[in-house]
Parts: C-alpha cells; sequence; structure tokens
C-alpha cells in the first residue's frame, strides 16, 4: 500500500485537475473541487479509466478495476472533489476498497 | 471548422432528396421532436462525409480508412468506392431489411466498461443465451448486442460484477449479431442494385482486419458488417502494425479517441478539429 503523506492530497489534486483541464480542453482556473465531471466538463467513464491506469503507475497500485467498480455504485462520484476523495481511497486501501465501504 | 455547416446543411437537403423527407438539422430541431434511430444514422454518416470531404481536400497524405460500425458507409464514400447518394440509400436498405427481419421483438445494444471479455462471457454463460459481444474497443471496453430483457439483466450483472460504467445505447437493431444473419441476406441480394466501385482509398474490414479489394469485397463487407461481430480494437492494433502512426475520427463521438488511450503503440489519435487546427499547414 501507498503511503499516504500529507502532500498526497495536493498531489493527486494537481494531477486531476490538470488531466481534466488538457482532456476538456479547458483552462486549468476554471476547474475547482465543486465542478461537475459529466455536466460541466462533459468528462466520461474513460477518463475516470485512465486517470485510475495514471495513478496505479504513479504510486504502484495493486488494485482491481473491479473493485474500483463495486466501491463506485455504493459511492458515485459527480464532483473533481469526490473522484480526488476516491482516488486517495484507492491510493491508501489499494484491493482493499471496499472494506472501507 | 471552417465550411463545416454549410457543407451540412447541403447534405441535409441531399438526404432530405432521397431518403428522409422530415430530416431536419439537429442543431434546429426541437427537442420534444428528436431524430428518430433511423435519421441518427443518417446525420451521423452526413457528419462523417463532411468531415472526411474538408480533410481529403485539404491534406493529400498518404492513408488508410477504416469504418466503425455504420460508419461503414461514410468510410466508403472516402474511399470513392460509392457515392454519397448511394451510401443513403445502402444504409436506408440495411436498415429495412434489420427491421423487416426482427419484426416487434425488442432488441438492443449496450456498453460494458471494466470488465474483460471472460467476464463477460462468464455473466452471460447458461444464463443469457442471446447476448452476444459484437464490439471489442479495447482490453476493458465491449459493446454487446441482444434482446432487450437480457440487456437489462445483463448491465444488472455487469454492475454487480464491478464494471465501471454501463450504458443503453438506445438502438433497436441488434446491429453485428448473428440474429441478424436473415436481414444480411436481403441485404446481399439488394447491394446488387446499387453502384459500386473497388475503393481507391486502401480500406481495412473492422471484422478481421483485411484489407477489403474488389466489388465483390465491399459487397460481402456490408452484408458481413450487420450480422458479424466487429473488433474495433484488433482493427486499429492491426493498422498500427501496418505503420499507421496517427488517426483522425471523422465521426461525431469522442469514444475512439479516448479509447486509444488503452491501446499500445506509437501513435496518435485525434478529432478533426484538432487536426484541422494543428496539422494542416
Amino acid at each position: 500500500m501507498a503511503k499516504i503523506t500529507a502532500s498526497t492530497r495536493k498531489e493527486v489534486s494537481e494531477v486531476v485537475y490538470r488531466f481534466f483541464a488538457e482532456e476538456c480542453e479547458t483552462d486549468v482556473a476554471s476547474i475547482n473541487d465543486q465542478t461537475n465531471i459529466i455536466s460541466d466538463l462533459d468528462g466520461d467513464s474513460l477518463m475516470f479509466l485512465e486517470l485510475i491506469e495514471i495513478f496505479k503507475k504513479k504510486y504502484n497500485l495493486e488494485i482491481e478495476l473491479k473493485v474500483i467498480g463495486k466501491y463506485a455504485v455504493k459511492h458515485p462520484v459527480a464532483t473533481i472533489g469526490e473522484l480526488i476523495d476516491m482516488q486517495m481511497l484507492i491510493i491508501e486501501h489499494e484491493n482493499r476498497l471496499l472494506d472501507n465501504s | 471548422m471552417p465550411g463545416f455547416n454549410a457543407l451540412f446543411a447541403d447534405h441535409i437537403l441531399l438526404a432530405r432528396n432521397h431518403v428522409s423527407k422530415e430530416l431536419i438539422d439537429p442543431a434546429a430541431a426541437k427537442t420534444e421532436n428528436p431524430p428518430s434511430e433511423f435519421e441518427i444514422q443518417i446525420l451521423t454518416y452526413i457528419f462523417s462525409h463532411c468531415i472526411s470531404e474538408i480533410l481529403s481536400g485539404e491534406h493529400d497524405i498518404q492513408h488508410l480508412v477504416s469504418g466503425y460500425s455504420m460508419g461503414i458507409y461514410a468510410a466508403l464514400c472516402h474511399a470513392k468506392s460509392i457515392s454519397f447518394e448511394t451510401g443513403l440509400h445502402l444504409i436506408k436498405s440495411a436498415y429495412d431489411c434489420c427491421r423487416d427481419d426482427i419484426g416487434e421483438m425488442k432488441w438492443g445494444m449496450a456498453t460494458i466498461i471494466g470488465l474483460t471479455r471472460p467476464d463477460i462471457e462468464k455473466l452471460t454463460l447458461n444464463r443469457l443465451p442471446h447476448i452476444e459481444i459484437t464490439n471489442q474497443n479495447a482490453d476493458i471496453s465491449f459493446v454487446v448486442s441482444g434482446p432487450e430483457i437480457e440487456l437489462t439483466l445483463l448491465m444488472d450483472f455487469a454492475r454487480e460484477e464491478g464494471a465501471l460504467h454501463v450504458r443503453n445505447l438506445g438502438v433497436s437493431i441488434p446491429y453485428h449479431a448473428t440474429v441478424l444473419r436473415n436481414a444480411a441476406c436481403s441485404f446481399s441480394r439488394k447491394l446488387k442494385e446499387h453502384s459500386i466501385a473497388p475503393p481507391v482509398v486502401p480500406m481495412i474490414s473492422l471484422i478481421d482486419g483485411h484489407r477489403i479489394d474488389g466489388i465483390e469485397g465491399v459487397q460481402t463487407e456490408l452484408w458481413k458488417n450487420l450480422c458479424t461481430p466487429l473488433n474495433w480494437f484488433n482493427t486499429m492494433r492491426k493498422m498500427v502494425g501496418l505503420g499507421v502512426n496517427q488517426f483522425v475520427e471523422c465521426g461525431p463521438s469522442t469514444g475512439l479517441i479516448r479509447n486509444a488511450n488503452f491501446i499500445e503503440g506509437d501513435f496518435r489519435f485525434l478529432s478533426p478539429h484538432t487536426y484541422y487546427r494543428k496539422i494542416i499547414p
């Protein structure tokens, strides 16, 4: 499991903000934690999947997509802030993510 | 893109004259009167054809073409195998053959993202006998076709299994499923009524990645397209293997561009807007 430090959330937030700014061709300054991924950014599940892959590589995570899918059914994500929260839990718990639900 | 709106409007007029008298520009359509399933196919064809026309006129580079699902008609048009008008009539003919074949039974298609092919096959085994995987977009991205009742169950099972996303595509015809073989047979007979030439631009089959050659090759691909599962994932990998280092999406969706991020290889996949803005001198 990756060690969560004080700077981890900041790192994760930066990656998520930059990712959506690039993918959605929008100014990063226009994105905040309340931004709705679908209605404001026209985001989709493949973007979510790409982000998971980015974090899997960045933090060397061992997590099955199906575990994340099962978690997401119970805890759907709508905003950037909620997405960052979920990524933090994924990094912290990896395949034990469901133990946290 | 410069010229797109006028070109699109012109082609809508052509489509009205040929196959769909009530067809209207979706930008002008009232929300309470959305286009029908057939009209959406025609609009998508017009969109792809207009993009292809603009890009072809701007930049002459060596290239291949491949048509995703019903995009085969715009791809054939791009390859100069059929005229725009013939494409309209072929789409209408294919649609009518399918409608006549499936009758009143409710069918549909759905996407499942986040599960592998064996995962989906396990979910359908012995429970959902008429569901077929009818396209693969990536290792974990699939399109399935089948009766609506089985599709609904499969989507529930897929969510329980941990799919990240499932979505009913909202169509009534199970395209690319073997259940449409009678429709494909009728369509194959009607193909002889249409003017088809050998593709001038090399065209790659979404069924098995072979190069489609000659009039007979095009006809076979067209009827098979209706009743044979496709594989976009393998087709893209095949094209990358042939040395393709740049893809341009001519359809209205960004789905394939995103899917490409899950396919390994030294290539880029651009929207027509990005291609026009960044690549064309």
